[in-house]
């Protein structure tokens, strides 16, 4: 049985394209908005998420998803990767990371530039469902 | 109707006003008035200075008729008074006329002529009298206090060395006998009108000595009043520049977002098509779609450069942001990262960098952005199959990050122009078209934020070295 993953991502022709990179190995379900986040998920139980930062009407919206998944405890189990066009690794903290200089901490698993090549795009997923 | 109104004086000397308002809308506007009050103070001491000359003037005439001070010679007394009254009157007709057009150093200049012509005035009438254990003395003190939030620091220290010179030297005269010594507290007694008790010397006195502290505690209460509510205007208005600056840096990652997020979905579809997801393609079409992939990069990668060095330009930077960070292990992963495209044009990376920690005080992406800039462009300016060396000395109070490649060098008449917005070389031009013209302008604004340096040395067609200079602190 195929591994199923969600992407969460306002930008349909990204998805879409990441859809098509993805769709031959694993099944894949897509949200546009943030909306109803917590219900969504239980109801489709992905093995793994796929997570945009910056939506139209919050700039935050996928940091403060990350911390809503991560705090219940249904869907904290879920890995979760961030892709976004604009690098904010400075702003965050992975967990396991070393990293103490005091950046505000981000319950995510990796986090990537978009666009982000074909062949990475699945190595990030098996590291997400390795985890 | 103003709700409250503030008052202070600023560093320019001059008085800001804030009134707090309600609109129409009930909501609360400031009308702020900036208006020039040092006049209003200056012209204050006018008028005090022409009531106590005319206050000497009057004594001078009434000191004959009292027996105890007829050492004293009423006409210099007079004379004195008068002269103080003539100056005043010079410096009233002055500042009347030339009000508009003073400038804040020929305000303080005039009031320092105004001071010293107050010093001598004391000073005479402390001789004349010949009671130098007077209070007299407490008016160089007043003119000292004045001095220091008036005039500059050093023109206050003049006017305290010239206070401390008149105010000792009737007592060296005294000492040597030029002028005779008259005990004051044997007349301490005495009443200057017999008929009122309370205008003995005693009396008048200890109540000039206290209307002396008072009017010292008075000012200078005042001025800590205003002192004080400019210290906490300076840290609201701090904290409103900092909120601005956030909301400044949350606006310019939107814009990032907003320009690059399109050039990503299309160069997700163009790697499907390259890697073959909607069927084989031709060579040919392969060609062009990496072409297109080329151009994507160059277009974020301008995108990116253009928002990031308006970023530097128009930022606060606060002590926060700056935080004690590890070189090494920042410039080793840059090294790391490079060494694949080096690899591409068989280009070495040879970077000497040290195991233990090498701690700066900096903002590490800003760093990062730094060291990638400059250590792109060497391998971007390389020959093929060349050696690009990156170096790290330590020094007592800052290092040095050395990078030397062995490129096409850079034209003497060029070198102060490179780090220029948008300048390219000619030659640079021609040997790697895709440059923005901004990566060096970026890594001058970051090195201008940590204080640090940045020098180099070039020949053209043998290479380049760039040697970056941190501070520890």
């Amino acid at each position: 049985m195929k591994k199923k993953i969600l992407i969460i991502d306002d930008d349909r022709d990204f998805v879409e394209s990441i859809k098509i990179i993805l769709e031959k190995d694993y099944e894949v379900e897509v949200r546009y908005t943030t909306e109803y986040l917590i219900k969504n998920i239980k109801l489709i139980n992905p093995d793994a998420i796929i997570l945009d930062v910056m939506f139209p009407d919050d700039p935050d919206a996928g940091f403060t998803a990350a911390q809503l998944i991560a705090g219940d405890k249904e869907t904290s189990r879920i890995p979760i990767a961030i892709l976004s066009a604009v690098n904010q690794m400075s702003n965050l903290a992975l967990p396991f990371s070393n990293d103490d200089a005091g950046h505000e901490f981000m319950p995510v698993w990796e986090f990537v530039e978009k666009p982000v090549e074909p062949k990475k795009l699945h190595d990030l997923i098996k590291t997400l469902l390795r985890s | 109707m103003p709700l409250y109104e503030i008052r202070y004086i600023d560093w320019e000397k001059a008085i800001m006003s804030y009134k707090f308002y309600k609109d129409e809308h009930h909501h609360i506007q400031i009308d702020i008035k900036q208006y020039r009050e040092l006049d209003y103070y200056l012209m204050y001491f006018i008028y005090i200075r022409w009531a106590i000359s005319m206050f000497i003037v009057i004594s001078g005439f009434l000191t004959p008729f009292i027996e105890y001070f007829s050492h004293i010679q009423n006409v210099i007394v007079i004379l004195i008074g008068m002269g103080l009254f003539i100056l005043n009157s010079v410096y009233y007709l002055i500042k009347k006329k030339f009000k508009k057009t003073l400038s804040d150093e020929q305000n303080w200049k005039l009031f320092s002529v105004q001071i010293f012509f107050d010093f001598l005035t004391i000073f005479l009438l402390n001789i004349d009298l010949v009671y130098f254990e007077s209070l007299f003395i407490l008016f160089y003190t007043f003119h000292i206090s004045i001095s220091t939030v008036f005039t500059k620091r050093k023109i206050s220290f003049v006017i305290c060395i010239v206070a401390c010179i008149m105010a000792s030297a009737p007592i060296i005269l005294v000492y040597t006998g030029i002028i005779p010594y008259v005990d004051i507290m044997k007349l301490s007694y005495i009443t200057l009108l017999p008929m009122i008790k309370f205008t003995s010397l005693l009396v008048i006195f200890i109540s000039g000595l206290w209307v002396y502290f008072i009017a010292i505690w008075f000012i200078s209460s005042e001025l800590n009043k205003n002192i004080n509510i400019r210290e906490i205007e300076m840290r609201v208005q701090n904290e409103k520049l900092i909120s601005i600056d956030r909301e400044k840096n949350k606006l310019t990652m939107r814009a990032t977002h907003e320009l690059k997020a399109p050039f990503a979905a299309i160069k997700s579809y163009l790697f499907i098509l390259r890697d073959g997801y909607c069927g084989e393609i031709s060579d040919k079409a392969q060609e062009v779609i990496l072409k297109m992939i080329d151009r994507c990069d160059q277009l974020t990668s301008k995108i990116t450069d253009v928002i990031r060095l308006s970023n530097l330009k128009t930022s606060i930077f606060h002590n926060e942001d700056f935080k004690h960070i590890d070189i090494v292990p920042i410039l080793s992963d840059i090294s790391e990262e490079l060494k694949k495209i080096g690899y591409l044009r068989n280009i070495t990376i040879l970077a000497d960098i040290p195991v233990r920690e090498i701690i700066i005080r900096g903002n590490t992406e800003q760093i990062k952005t730094l060291l990638m800039n400059v250590m792109l462009n060497a391998i971007n300016y390389s020959h093929d199959n060349g050696i690009v060396q990156v170096m790290i000395e330590v020094m007592q109070k800052y290092i040095v990050i050395s990078i030397r490649d062995e490129g096409i060098g850079i034209r003497e008449e060029d070198l102060d122009k490179i780090f220029d917005e948008y300048f390219r070389s000619k030659e640079a031009v021609a040997y790697h078209n895709n440059g923005s013209g901004l990566g060096l302008s970026i890594v001058r604004e970051i090195i201008y934020l940590h204080g640090g340096e940045i020098d180099m040395e070039s020949t053209p067609g043998k290479g380049t070295q760039f040697n970056i200079i941190l501070f520890y602190n």
